[in-house]
């Protein structure tokens, strides 16, 4: 290849490698190819994992691959405190041993079944639309990440990066098209062992580099050692960042296919809470590797701090394991991209085509459609990730759409008034509130500092415009209260006010996600429809 | 007649075996690797050394849409920069340049300013700024520009900074920036020039009290524009240090 040699440092360790592991995963989707029978073994692996399958695949599903290049880089800016762009999952983490069972209890095969059931038709075609938005946004920050690797192991900006990027993403898609969930779990297994062991892969030859970590402290500065930083990453972001994530991790159509896949409550409780709390141990990892970057490149800074991890490997690593790396991180990009793919065409083929569009098709048809869908998010994705420059930008923008579904997730769950009214009202609010505060950066400096004299005239005043700095300073917080707010008081006034879904309606559902798996007798006789066991 | 229960509005799901224990094991495991970020951040810390760069940025003639605030915000930030001097701005774009920087504090005079991240106690022009770091008390940096004055007029002006320094603060600089044209200026008595890496060429000069003059870790100046290209097409930064001080207040 033209560019092997001349743009890229690799050799042709490097290059071998990189074949061998992308060739052995793409057997695993064909080898699976021949398990998938049907819709239930496509989405759900047929429920037959078990907790370290599920760990894993909940790991994996979890574990993108910009994930540790998005941590270092947050640490190679801001140290320690750029840890928080992962960590804000940490305090969900215990809340899934919580939520897991009432996942699988639900029995459902997408989370679309759920606002079917307990809102109605509407919020289940509503819900499957944003799941293909929401994962097209996913899956462009995964291929972002190889874009940043890229451009990292080129030494440069190069014309290869999109190509590459367009490459992945048609490999990804034959991949997560041919082995559906089965190759995603299995693949998540091989991921995560390999992910956990580049996540400090590094860290020894960067120490060793530097003089350890007396050498680390002497050569950064002493802020890069607080556990939050003064800008960006402050403690009020930490906490406004950690209750978006609680509220919006029940929207993520993934989460419903990860316990799903599990054989029971007890598997998917132990598999999603461990697994999420092996990629959390693997963050300090990654945010040391930043710390290890800003002191190696103190005097010559990089062109973007998401090009921290792929240096150091590349000026750290042998060959052999620096291809390794980039197979590493392209292939965990492909399961991420895979549970995704599987996640969304499930949701939409489910909870829209099924139901609303072609009734009655063969379960071949729904399966061929169920790719093509795949298909759509895929180019979805690739058209965001060619468009976009920040993968952190990109991820916090991400952060803030589940709550749309999320607030009703979790009140639909826990309470009983809640209806499709209040959801709608919700939704809308929360949406407009979000949409009226998002861009309020530059209205507001424009009101803040324009030429209109009493804005003007308050600018002046020392104490107000220290205020208003500070409003401006914490506008991602103000942002996150403004929608949060707007989105639960409205769900909650609503439904109070207006009548929901009959009392048989309620009682069913509720039976149904109070009844443990494996007592679906009771449920049969008691005559609650269970979508599928 | 049998009172009918009223059912509440709330659905709680019942709880399965170990659902109470689990939930706080993980609060444990929670615990744990907030823990281990903890100790990771204090392995191997030995007094406080501290890091200033400082850049020195021509944006005359400049809108903020024509300079790369996202790379100048990187290199601010990333490096912990606590100056930055600007050359040819206005008021204008001075407060603009400072509010999408996030460096929050500034001063200006004609078509100098300096802004930084830490209050500002006294500038005199734009040639003498003294930042103040709460966490190790008082850090004193002097930047000074003496291209357009020779002779007499150069060794005296930085002469009378010093004093200056002290009497406003009650500190002397740690650090003096000097951006001079042709011969080095004279060292200030009680200073000496910061051996700097790949100082040939550059027009910058770094002045430390000699009493702490161990405590410099490293002393950067780039030589070359090419450096400053590299970093950035249409950043103009044409010049940056890195000095480090340890364990002294």
């Amino acid at each position: 290849m033209i560019f092997a040699a001349a743009d890229f440092q690799l050799n042709w360790v490097d290059w071998l490698v990189i074949c061998v592991y992308l060739a052995a995963i793409a057997m695993i989707g064909v080898i699976s190819f021949k398990y998938i029978k049907g819709l239930r073994d496509f989405f759900l692996g047929g429920r037959r994992f078990k907790k370290i399958f599920v760990m894993f695949h909940a790991f994996g599903a979890g574990t993108a691959g910009q994930d540790p290049i998005q941590v270092a880089g947050g640490g190679y800016n801001r140290g320690f405190a750029g840890i928080w762009l992962q960590l804000l999952w940490l305090v969900c983490t215990p809340f899934y041993w919580l939520i897991a069972p009432v996942w699988r209890r639900m029995r459902y095969v997408t989370t679309g079944d759920f606002f079917r059931q307990r809102y109605g038709k509407s919020q289940e075609v509503a819900f499957a639309v944003y799941g293909l938005i929401f994962y097209s946004v996913l899956n462009a920050l995964n291929l972002l990440a190889i874009k940043k690797i890229v451009i990292a192991v080129a030494g440069g900006p190069t014309p290869w990066a999109n190509w590459i990027v367009v490459a992945s993403a048609i490999m990804f898609l034959v991949y997560g098209l041919l082995g559906g969930l089965i190759a995603a779990v299995i693949n998540d297994l091989i991921q995560g062992i390999m992910i956990i062991l580049l996540s400090f892969i590094v860290i020894p030859a960067g120490l060793s580099r530097i003089g350890g970590f007396a050498g680390l402290h002497a050569k950064v500065g002493a802020d890069l050692f607080d556990l939050f930083a003064a800008q960006e990453f402050t403690v009020a972001w930490a906490i406004f960042m950690s209750i978006i994530a609680l509220i919006g991790i029940v929207a993520h159509p993934h989460m419903m296919g990860t316990c799903g896949s599990a054989k029971n409550e007890r598997e998917a409780r132990w598999g999603l809470c461990y697994g999420n709390f092996l990629k959390r141990l693997c963050t300090v990892g990654w945010v040391l590797t930043g710390v290890i970057a800003a002191a190696l490149y103190a005097s010559r800074p990089l062109a973007q701090r998401e090009l921290a991890f792929p240096s150091l490997v590349r000026d750290l690593l042998p060959h052999g394991l620096v291809g390794l790396f980039i197979a590493c991180i392209i292939a965990a990009a492909q399961s991420s991209l895979s549970a995704a793919m599987v996640a969304s065409s499930g949701l939409f083929i489910n909870n829209a085509y099924r139901p609303y569009i072609k009734k009655g098709a063969s379960e071949r048809h729904y399966l061929t459609a169920s790719r093509v869908i795949s298909g759509l998010v895929v180019l979805g994705a690739l058209t965001i990730a060619l468009k976009s420059e920040s993968i952190i930008r990109l991820f916090k923008f991400s952060m803030k759409i589940p709550p749309l579904f999320g607030i009703a997730w979790w009140f639909g769950v826990l309470w009983r008034k809640a209806n499709s009214k209040g959801m709608w009202a919700s939704f809308f609010a929360c949406a407009a509130a979000m949409l009226a505060t998002w861009p309020w950066k530059e209205p507001f400096q424009i009101l803040w500092k324009g030429s209109w004299g009493v804005t003007q005239f308050f600018y002046r005043i020392g104490f107000v415009r220290e205020a208003g700095d500070n409003l401006y300073r914490w506008k991602d917080e103000w942002h996150i209260c403004a929608f949060l707010a707007a989105g639960i008081l409205t769900m909650f006034i609503v439904s109070l006010l207006t009548k929901g879904k009959s009392e048989k309606e309620l009682d069913d559902f509720y039976t149904l996600i109070h009844t443990p798996v494996g007592q679906e007798d009771k449920l049969k006789e008691a005559g609650i429809p269970v979508v599928m066991h | 007649m049998a009172e009918e229960k009223k059912k509440s509005s709330w659905e709680i799901p019942p709880p399965g075996p170990g659902t109470i224990s689990g939930f706080f094991l993980a609060w444990v495991f929670v615990g744990g690797i907030i823990g281990l970020t903890i100790i990771l951040m204090l392995i191997g810390k030995g007094p406080i050394s501290l890091r200033v760069v400082a850049y020195d940025v021509s944006v005359e003639g400049k809108t903020p849409a024509e300079v790369d605030l996202e790379k100048l915000a990187l290199a601010t930030s990333q490096t912990n920069a606590m100056l930055l001097a600007l050359q040819g701005t206005s008021e204008d774009l001075t407060e603009e340049l400072s509010r999408k920087l996030e460096l929050k504090y500034f001063a200006s005079k004609g078509p100098s300013a300096i802004l930084a991240r830490y209050p500002i106690d006294k500038v005199q022009g734009a040639s003498l700024a003294v930042t103040h770091f709460g966490k190790i008390g008082r850090f004193g940096v002097m930047n000074v520009d003496l291209r357009k004055e020779t002779g007499d007029a150069e060794a005296r002006r930085l002469k009378q900074a010093i004093p200056l320094a002290g009497k406003e603060f009650g500190n002397t600089p740690h650090a003096i920036f000097v951006l001079a044209s042709g011969e080095p200026p004279e060292a200030p008595a009680g200073y000496i020039e910061a051996p700097a890496d790949n100082k040939e060429g550059s027009n910058w000069h770094v002045f430390i009290p000699e009493a702490i003059a161990d405590n410099l870790k490293e002393c950067y100046v780039p030589t070359d524009n090419k450096t400053i290209k590299d970093f950035s097409d249409r950043l103009p930064v044409v010049t940056r240090f890195v000095f480090r001080k340890k364990d002294f207040q």
